[in-house]
C-alpha cells in the first residue's frame, strides 16, 4: 500500500523534512533542526508482537534466541527479543528490513487452526508478511483470528497497534529518564541489551535499554497506546532542559548502529 | 554597611552586585549573598514580627531554624530569607507586620501576653461561648504568616529519581570523607548537602589542622570528591525524609544558573550515611530573641562568609569551644568584644583560652546571659553566674549566645529511632542503628577534625561492607582506630539561663515561653509530645529548630527531673518546609486518548475525563444531548467506544479461567455468537460486565467495562492463582479500537463498507463475525444492543480507527449519521433499562438485586466461581435494596443521587434523566425492597439551596421498546 491510512498515536512537534509511507503508516525520518541530542524517536510503526508459552526458551525456530533469563534482551538481526516473565517475551521488528525470525518461509501464508501444530514460526514473523495490509493482498476475508495463530506450544499476539514505542538516543538521554522514572538504568552489575519494566510518568512500561554510554545512551519505552500523547508531551517537558528534541527514525537507527 | 576586605573565606564575589527591592527600596547585594544577609548588609536588623506578640524579630541563625527571618520574597511567603540565594531584581517584603517591621501597630500586644497562657485558644475566650465566634475571628486574623498570592505564577521545578550505593547526607568532613571512603570501594554515591557548597563546619574557620587551615582543607576534600565520577554530589539540597529501605527524599534550591526553583530528589540508597553535624542549641533566657542575639555561629560565619561585621560590640555568652573561637577570631576581624561568658565550669580548650586572654577579651568561666535589655535591638546585657549568684551588665549590639551543641537527629526520627540521652555529650541520640544506616561526625559528638573525618572514613567503609564491596575486617580497622583513640567531647549540661520565664523563648516561631512550658507542665501535660499539644512549641515552619532538644530538658528540669528522663518530640518529614509546587514536579497530565480523540475533538466533541480516559461527553452545548439521543432512535448514531476493555485468553485452561471468574457457563460460548455475561465479587456484588465469544480451539476472545479494563488480568491471575493452568491473557484493549454503530440505519451504513452478508439472518442479534471493511482493515464486529436499537461494536487495529471512523461517516452521511457521545449513551441505555456498573451499582450490590440473576448458572459449582456462595446467600434475604424504574411527576428530572425518603433514607437516584424520545422524566433508583412493587410511590429529596422534593411511581422496565425488537431486527 503507498497510501497512509494507519494513524500513530502521537505527533511529535517540529516539522519533518523527511517522510515515507510504511505499511500504512507515515513514518518521519528526518525532522529540522534535531538539534545535538538528546533527541526522542516516535517507533509506533515498528511491528510488535506478544509471545507467551511455557517454554518460549524451547520453542523451535527460536532456540538461543529468545532469551531465557526474565529481564534479559536481545539483538537478533534487526529485531530486539525481550523476556518479560517465564512465560512472555516481547519481540519488535526494529528494522524494516530485518530478516525472518529462524529461517520461516519466504512466502506467506495464512495459517489455519488444523495447521498450527506443525512446529515453526509464525508467518507473521516473517517481515515479508508485512502484518493486517498484507492479508488483505493475500485473500479475501482471511479470518481476521488467523493472525493470531502459532505453532504448538508459543502463541503469539500482535501488539503493534496496542503500544507507543518510543526511543530516547543521545547524550543526557539517561538523565532524562530520572526525570520520569525511578528505575536504576545506571546499575554496573547489568549488561545491555536489558528490558525493565516498571513505571515511567506513573504509566505500566517496558524499557529497553540498548545501551547506556553517556553520550550515546538509547532507551526505548514501550506502553499503552492511549498514554502515548500525554506521556510523550511529559517526556519533551521533562527533558526541555537538557535540549531534547524530537527527531526521525534515521536518528535512532544512527544511534542504534553505533552500538 | 560596609564590608570586611576580601578574605579567602568568604563565598560573596564583590564583582558581581545584584539590585534588589525591599518594603519599596531598592538596595544592593552580592552574588553569593542569602536574602537575609544582603538585608543585613543593608541596614536591616527586624526582619518580622513573631506570631502571636509581634515582637521584633531579627537574624538569629543562618540555617533556617527559626521563623525570624520568614519574608514574602518574589510573591511567595514564608521564605527563608537566610538560607535563598539572592538573585538579581528580587522583590522582597517583610509579613507579619501592620505597618513597617520597625513600627508595628500590633506591637502592643506583647504587653497582653499574660492574657495569652499556654493553650488559651483552648481556654480563654470561651466563656460565655456566644463570644468565641468574634473572638476567633479576631485571632484568626492576626495569625497566621504570610499571605498567599492567588496570582503566584509558579516557576519551573524538576524532579529526579535516582538510585545509589550509599546517600550520605551531609557535605562537612566527615560526609566527605564518608563519600570519599565508600566511593573509593567502586560503589555509586551520592553527597548531599544542605548549604550551597561543600565543607561544614570547616568552610569559615581559619584555624590550622595538621598547618591547613580548616577552609582549605574542607575545599580540598570537596575538589577531590568532585572529581570522583561515581559521586554525585548535591549542594543546596536538604534531605527531607528517610523511609523504608533507605529511600532518601530531598530538596535542592535551584541556584542562579539553574533553570530550576525548587527539585524534588527521589533517592533509592542501599546504605545512608548521616552526618548531618550539629547546631547550636538555643540559650534560653530572657528577651532571648531581642534582634541584636544571635547565634555565635551566625556571627562567625556573618563575618567569615559575607564579609559582614555583625555589629560593634559583643557579649558571647557560649557553651562550647567554637563560641570561644568565634570570640577570638571575630575580634581580629574588627569586631569589639567586651566580654565572653562560657556556662561551663570546665572543660574548655586552654588554647582558645589562651587566645582570648591574648587578646585581652575578658573571659568568665561559669557565667551565662539571663537577659538581654532594649526595646527593638540589643543595647546591654545582664550576666550571671549560672547559679544566679551574682550579675553583671555589659553594653553591646550583639549578643551571641548559644547553651551548647545539639545534633541534628531529624533523620533519625523519620527512621523512627527513639533517642535516648547521652550523658557525657548532653545529646539526644539513638542507641543504636539498624543495618545500612550509620552515623557520622560532629552529630555522634566528635569535635576535633580528626576524629570527625576518621569517623567519616569508617561510616563510609561500613557503608561499602554492607553493599558487598568491602570486606568487614579493613572497615572495623577504621573503627577500632576511632573508638581507641578518640572520644567524643563532653558538652554543656546547662538547661536554663537564671531567672528565665515569661519572655525566655522556648520556641520562637510560636511565641512560646519558659512560662508556658511551666504551665503545660502544671496542668499535668507530662511529657513533651503533650506539652507541645498545648503550648504549640515546635509546630511552627521551623518543626523544632529552635525548641529541639531543648524542650525535653526544660520539662525535665521543671519537673525537678535529671536530663534525660524526657525525649523529644517526634519531627515528621519534611524535614525542611517546601512548596507544594515542589512536591507537585513536573506534573504531567497523564491521561490516555483514544485513537478517535483527535477526529471527535475536530467535530466539536466536550471531554470529560472517565477514569484514565479522556472521552467525548457530548457532541453540542446542549447538555440534554436531545438531538444526538434522537438521531440514533431515527437514523444511525457513531460513538467512540474505544476504552472498552478488550482481551484475549487462551490456553488449554482458558475455558476453566473463565468459569472461575464469569458468573455464567462459559463452556456454552459460541464460536460467532457472543455470550453476556458477569463477574462478581467474593461478596456477589456486581463487579463486571462484557461479552464473550470464541475464536477457536482453547482462544476466546472477551471484552469488560471501561473501568475494570485495567484490573483484569490481575482479576483473574488472583483468583486461580492456587491452580495450576495453563491459560494466558492479552490486554488488548488499546490494540483494538471500538466504535458503536447504532440506530434503525445502522446496517445500511455498515453494508457499504462490506461484502459480508450483514443481513438479520446471515448476522443476528449476539452474533460475532470477522471480515474486513473495504476489502482492508480486518473487523471484529459484535452485534449487541446497549442503547436499545439495531448495534454493531466495529473493532478494528487503532492504527486505522480514524481511516474506519471516514469511511462510516462518508457512507452514513446519506442517512443522516452523527456522532453521539456518553452522555446521550447514557440516557439510551436507561430508557432500555441497561445498567452500567458503577451507576446503577455500588460496593453493596448483589448480581440479583439488580435483575441480573439470570446470568448465574448455578449449576457449575465445581467451577468455584468468584462470588457464587454469596449470591447463595443473598438470594433468598431479605431487606436488601432492589433496582427499579420510576417515572417522575413533572418534566423536570431529580439529580443523579438524590435520596429516596419516607421518614427515613429508603433509598436512592442511580440516574434520572429527561428521555426525549419518551418526552418523559425517567429514571433508576435503588430502594427497598418493599418499595419496589410496580406502582409504588417514591418520594425524592434532592438537596441543594433550596432543597427540592419529587414524586415518581415504581413503572416496569425497560422503558423503550421492552420486546427488545428495535435491536433484534
Amino acid at each position: 500500500m503507498n497510501e497512509a491510512y494507519r494513524h500513530a498515536p502521537l505527533t511529535l512537534p517540529g516539522t519533518p523534512l523527511d517522510q515515507v509511507v510504511r505499511d500504512g503508516w507515515n513514518v518521519t525520518l528526518r525532522f529540522r533542526d534535531e538539534g545535538d541530542g538528546p533527541w526522542i524517536v516516535d517507533l509506533s510503526h515498528v511491528p510488535k508482537w506478544d509471545l507467551q508459552g511455557s517454554a518460549l526458551d524451547r520453542t523451535p525456530g527460536l532456540e538461543g534466541i529468545v532469551p531465557a533469563q526474565p529481564g534479559s534482551s536481545t539483538f537478533h538481526e534487526g529485531w530486539i527479543i525481550n523476556r518479560l516473565n517465564p512465560v512472555q517475551a516481547g519481540l519488535w521488528r526494529l528494522r524494516p528490513d530485518a530478516p525472518p525470525l529462524g529461517g520461516c518461509p519466504r512466502t506467506p501464508q495464512a495459517v489455519t487452526p488444523a495447521q498450527a501444530g506443525v512446529h515453526q514460526l509464525p508467518e507473521i514473523l516473517d517481515p515479508r508478511f508485512r502484518g493486517d495490509d498484507e492479508w488483505a493482498l493475500e485473500g479475501e476475508n482471511a479470518p481476521f483470528s488467523d493472525n493470531l495463530l502459532a505453532p504448538k506450544g508459543v502463541w503469539t499476539t500482535d501488539l503493534t497497534d496496542g503500544l507507543v514505542l518510543l526511543a530516547l538516543a543521545g547524550p543526557g538521554a539517561l538523565d532524562v529518564m530520572e526525570r520520569v522514572a525511578s528505575l536504576d538504568l545506571r546499575r554496573p552489575d547489568i549488561s545491555c541489551p536489558v528490558v525493565f519494566q516498571g513505571p515511567v510518568c506513573h504509566v505500566p512500561t517496558q524499557v529497553v535499554l540498548p545501551r547506556r554510554e553517556d553520550l550515546s545512551a538509547l532507551v526505548l519505552l514501550a506502553f499503552s497506546r492511549g498514554y502515548g500523547p500525554s506521556v510523550a508531551e511529559a517526556l519533551l517537558h521533562a527533558g526541555d532542559p537538557l535540549g531534547l528534541r524530537p527527531a526521525g527514525e534515521e536518528r535512532f537507527f544512527e544511534n542504534l548502529v553505533s552500538q | 554597611m560596609k564590608r570586611l576586605p576580601h578574605s579567602p573565606t568568604q563565598r560573596i564575589d564583590t564583582r558581581h552586585p545584584l539590585p534588589f527591592s525591599y518594603g519599596g527600596r531598592l538596595l544592593e547585594g552580592y552574588r553569593g549573598d542569602t536574602v537575609a544577609t544582603a538585608l543585613f548588609a543593608n541596614g536591616v536588623r527586624i526582619f518580622s514580627r513573631s506570631l502571636k506578640y509581634h515582637r521584633p524579630r531579627g537574624l538569629y541563625s543562618l540555617d533556617g531554624e527559626s521563623s525570624n527571618c520568614l519574608m514574602e520574597i518574589d510573591g511567595l511567603p514564608n521564605m527563608r530569607a537566610e538560607q535563598v540565594p539572592l538573585r538579581g531584581g528580587m522583590q522582597v517584603r517583610p509579613q507579619n507586620v501592620v505597618g513597617s517591621p520597625e513600627r508595628d501597630l500590633l506591637g502592643f500586644l506583647d504587653a497582653f501576653h499574660w492574657a495569652m497562657p499556654a493553650g488559651f485558644y483552648y481556654r480563654v475566650f470561651h466563656k460565655p461561648y456566644r463570644l468565641w465566634p468574634f473572638f476567633q475571628t479576631l485571632i484568626r486574623r492576626a495569625a497566621g504568616a504570610g499571605t498567599v498570592n492567588p496570582s503566584w505564577e509558579p516557576g519551573r521545578y524538576d524532579e529526579l529519581h535516582f538510585h545509589a550505593d550509599v546517600c550520605v547526607v551531609g557535605g562537612g568532613p566527615a560526609g566527605m570523607q564518608a563519600a570519599r571512603a565508600a566511593a573509593q570501594t567502586g560503589l555509586r554515591v551520592v553527597l548531599l548537602e544542605s548549604r550551597p557548597w561543600l565543607g561544614g563546619f570547616y568552610d569559615w574557620r581559619t584555624v590550622e589542622h595538621h598547618g591547613t587551615p580548616l577552609y582549605e582543607r574542607g575545599r580540598h576534600l570537596a575538589r577531590e570528591l568532585e572529581s570522583l565520577s561515581n559521586v554525585r554530589v548535591y549542594t543546596s539540597c536538604t534531605a527531607t525524609g528517610l523511609y523504608g529501605d533507605n529511600l532518601v527524599t530531598a530538596v535542592q534550591e535551584g541556584g542562579p544558573d539553574d533553570f530550576f526553583h525548587q527539585r524534588y530528589l527521589e533517592i533509592r540508597a542501599r546504605a545512608v550515611v548521616a552526618a548531618t553535624g550539629c547546631t547550636e542549641r538555643p540559650l534560653v533566657f530572657e528577651h532571648n530573641e531581642r534582634p541584636g542575639v544571635m547565634q555565635p555561629g551566625c556571627a562567625h560565619r556573618l563575618a567569615r562568609t559575607y564579609g559582614l561585621l555583625p555589629g560593634t560590640a559583643a557579649v558571647f555568652s557560649v557553651g562550647h569551644d567554637l563560641g570561644l573561637e568565634a570570640a577570638a577570631d571575630l575580634h581580629d576581624q574588627g569586631l569589639h568584644v567586651a566580654c565572653v561568658a562560657d556556662c561551663r565550669s570546665d572543660g574548655q580548650d586552654p588554647q582558645r583560652i589562651a587566645a582570648l586572654e591574648e587578646r585581652n577579651i575578658p573571659f568568665l568561666r561559669g557565667w551565662v546571659a539571663a537577659r538581654a535589655l532594649g526595646k527593638k535591638a540589643v543595647e546591654a546585657v545582664v550576666l550571671s553566674t549560672t547559679e544566679g549568684s551574682a550579675t553583671r551588665t555589659i553594653s553591646c549590639d550583639v549578643l551571641a549566645a548559644s547553651a551548647g551543641l545539639t545534633p541534628l537527629t531529624g533523620l533519625f526520627s523519620l527512621a523512627r529511632l527513639p533517642l535516648s540521652y547521652d550523658e557525657r555529650t548532653g545529646y539526644f541520640l539513638p542507641a543504636s542503628l539498624p543495618e545500612g544506616l550509620y552515623a557520622a561526625g560532629r552529630l555522634v559528638g566528635y569535635d576535633d577534625p580528626a576524629s570527625i573525618e576518621l569517623s567519616g572514613t569508617a561510616a563510609g567503609l561500613r557503608a561499602a561492607v554492607h553493599c558487598g564491596a568491602l570486606d568487614a575486617p579493613r572497615a572495623d580497622e577504621a573503627l577500632t582506630e576511632l573508638q581507641d583513640n578518640h572520644r567524643v567531647l563532653r558538652g554543656s549540661k546547662l538547661v536554663l539561663a537564671p531567672g528565665a520565664g515569661a519572655r525566655s523563648f522556648v520556641c520562637f516561631d510560636e511565641d512560646a515561653t519558659v512560662k508556658h512550658v511551666r504551665q503545660s507542665v502544671r496542668m499535668g501535660f507530662d511529657v513533651p509530645e503533650l506539652a507541645k499539644r498545648v503550648t504549640a512549641i515546635g509546630t511552627g515552619p521551623s518543626q523544632s529548630g529552635i525548641p529541639g532538644h531543648n524542650l525535653p530538658l526544660i520539662m525535665a528540669h521543671l519537673r525537678g527531673e535529671s536530663a534525660g528522663t524526657l525525649r523529644p518530640t517526634t519531627v515528621r518529614p519534611p524535614l525542611k518546609p517546601t512548596l507544594l509546587a515542589t512536591y507537585a514536579g513536573l506534573h504531567p497530565d497523564i491521561h490516555k486518548k483514544t485513537p478517535l480523540h483527535d477526529v471527535q475533538e475536530r467535530a466539536g466533541a466536550v471531554f470529560r475525563r472517565v477514569g484514565v480516559w479522556k472521552r467525548a461527553r457530548y457532541f453540542s452545548s446542549d447538555p440534554t444531548c436531545r438531538d444526538e439521543i434522537l438521531n440514533v432512535r431515527n437514523n444511525v448514531g457513531i460513538l467512540d467506544g474505544s476504552t472498552l476493555g478488550k482481551f484475549r485468553i487462551f490456553g488449554p485452561d482458558a475455558e476453566k479461567a473463565l468459569q472461575r471468574v464469569y458468573v455464567g457457563d462459559m463452556s456454552r460460548v459460541p464460536a460467532g455468537k457472543l455470550k453476556y455475561s458477569a463477574m462478581c465479587t467474593e461478596d456477589g456484588c456486581l463487579l463486571d460486565d462484557g461479552v464473550a465469544t470464541k475464536l477457536g480451539e482453547n482462544d476466546y476472545y472477551f471484552t469488560t467495562s471501561t473501568g475494570r479494563a485495567g484490573a483484569t488480568v490481575e482479576w483473574f491471575r488472583f483468583h486461580t492463582r492456587h491452580e495450576d493452568w495453563e491459560y494466558y491473557l492479552v490486554n488488548l484493549t488499546d490494540s483494538l479500537a471500538s466504535i458503536n454503530l447504532a440506530g434503525p440505519k445502522a446496517r445500511d451504513v455498515l453494508q457499504q463498507l462490506t461484502d459480508a452478508d450483514v443481513s438479520n439472518d446471515a448476522f443476528p442479534f449476539m452474533g460475532y463475525r470477522e471480515f474486513r471493511l473495504k476489502g482492508l482493515v480486518p473487523a471484529r464486529v459484535l452485534r449487541l444492543g446497549f442503547v436499545g436499537e439495531l448495534s454493531y461494536e466495529i473493532h478494528i487495529p487503532s492504527s486505522m480507527a480514524r481511516t474506519v471512523w471516514q469511511w462510516l461517516l462518508e457512507a452514513g452521511r446519506p442517512l443522516g449519521i452523527r456522532p453521539f457521545g456518553l452522555e446521550a449513551q447514557n440516557v439510551l441505555r436507561m430508557e432500555k433499562g441497561h445498567v452500567i456498573i458503577g451507576q446503577e451499582s455500588e460496593i453493596r450490590t448483589t448480581l440479583i438485586d439488580l435483575g441480573l440473576g439470570f446470568l448465574w448458572d448455578r449449576t457449575k459449582t465445581w467451577a468455584k466461581t468468584v462470588g457464587a456462595p454469596a449470591l447463595q446467600f443473598a438470594e433468598s434475604q431479605e431487606g436488601r435494596l432492589k433496582l427499579v424504574g420510576f417515572l417522575v411527576d413533572g418534566s423536570r428530572p431529580p439529580l443523579d443521587g438524590s435520596i429516596v425518603v419516607d421518614g427515613s433514607i429508603r433509598g436512592h437516584v442511580c440516574t434520572c434523566r429527561y428521555s426525549p424520545t419518551l418526552d418523559k422524566a425517567i429514571g433508576l433508583a435503588l430502594v427497598d425492597d418493599d418499595l419496589a412493587a410496580l406502582g409504588s410511590r417514591l418520594r425524592i429529596f434532592e438537596p441543594g439551596d433550596p432543597p427540592e422534593y419529587f414524586d415518581a411511581r415504581v413503572v416496569p422496565t425497560p422503558f423503550y421498546d421492552p420486546e427488545g425488537q428495535r435491536m433484534k431486527c
